[in-house]
């Protein structure tokens, strides 16, 4: 019988079969076996999204990203959301971001080395957009390599009522994730 | 003497951020240019004197490319130094930019320091 492991690590998720490897298990409270991951889980995706946004974070803003599966259903207020679209001769598909508007705000002020000053309106959107720009071509590059000529949409964030929070978080196709503490949803639709 | 720079970006963030980042080095830059698309990035160049281009490919209305190829037109290309920054990263893409005559080429995110120095080199050669 084989036995899947969960260990969540501070930069990364790794998947272990615990049978494979011929060791007993234990499951601390925090890696339980959760449901909605367990939907999750089956997006082998997850790990190149975690690595992806995780180096585009730490690279413009010095931000950490961690997968965290058991993302609480509470709104964190008003969000911004985006989409890319992304075209090849071979694929096509999208990659979106959901993120509160205090992260959006946070990443931009980070970005531009901000402390304490006056952001522009709109800054908190287009730190999301760019974020998602960077990580779309970086994702595309993991997956395919550099040899496949990819078009990219241009992203532009809108706003997101809180309340529709829980109802993309019940979505399996959204992996979540953990920024500096604050969530975020994230969805690669590949066609 | 001071250098004008011109930025062509369509995220306002990344026109902010490149503008910072050169006004915190040790680069005499006298006046910043912005432009939001490769249209008025061409509107930029024919109405200032500017130095140095700074240029995304993925903008509406005209891209970088396509300004690129409007600069050679114009033959800009051999006096201005453009350097694109961007999420490219196809081979094929980055060849065909470095072809068109590009002076650097340089991956978003990319570290302060280094664009500092490839914008140095550039200007100070």
């Amino acid at each position: 019988m084989c036995v899947r492991v969960i260990v969540i690590g501070t930069r990364r998720l790794d998947y272990a079969h615990a049978h494979d490897k011929g060791e007993s298990v234990t499951f601390p409270e925090k890696m339980k076996f959760n449901k909605r991951w367990a939907g999750r889980m089956n997006n082998s995706d997850n790990d190149v999204l975690l690595k992806v946004f995780s180096a585009v974070f730490e690279g413009f803003a010095f931000m950490f990203v961690e997968a965290e599966p058991d993302l609480e259903p509470d709104s964190p207020g008003a969000c911004f959301q985006a989409e890319i679209q992304f075209t090849s001769k071979e694929n096509k598909g999208l990659l979106e971001v959901v993120a509160p508007a205090g992260l959006c705000r946070e990443l931009a002020e980070n970005i531009l080395g901000a402390d304490g000053e006056v952001l522009p309106e709109g800054a908190g959107e287009s730190a999301l957009e760019e974020v998602l720009n960077v990580s779309c071509g970086y994702l595309l590059a993991e997956k395919f390599g550099t040899d496949r000529i990819f078009d990219l949409s241009i992203p532009k964030a809108r706003s997101l009522p809180g309340k529709k929070w829980a109802t993309l978080l019940e979505n399996p196709q959204y992996s979540t994730f953990l920024i500096d503490d604050a969530p975020m949803l994230v969805r690669f639709v590949l066609k | 003497m001071g250098y004008n720079v011109l930025i062509v970006d369509n995220s306002m963030i990344i026109r902010k951020m490149v503008a910072k980042i050169l006004s915190i080095s040790d680069l005499d830059i006298t006046e910043y240019f912005f432009a939001e698309n490769g249209r008025q990035g061409l509107k930029q160049l024919d109405e200032n004197w500017i130095d140095i281009v700074f240029a995304d490919i993925n903008m509406p209305e005209m891209n970088g490319m396509e300004m690129i190829e409007e600069m050679h037109k114009k033959n800009l290309m051999a006096s201005t130094p453009v350097v694109i920054i961007s999420t490219e990263r196809s081979t094929e893409r980055i060849s065909a930019l470095k072809a068109m005559g590009i002076r650097a080429y340089l991956q978003k995110p990319f570290v302060p320091e280094e664009f500092a120095r490839v914008v140095r080199e550039l200007l100070n050669p």
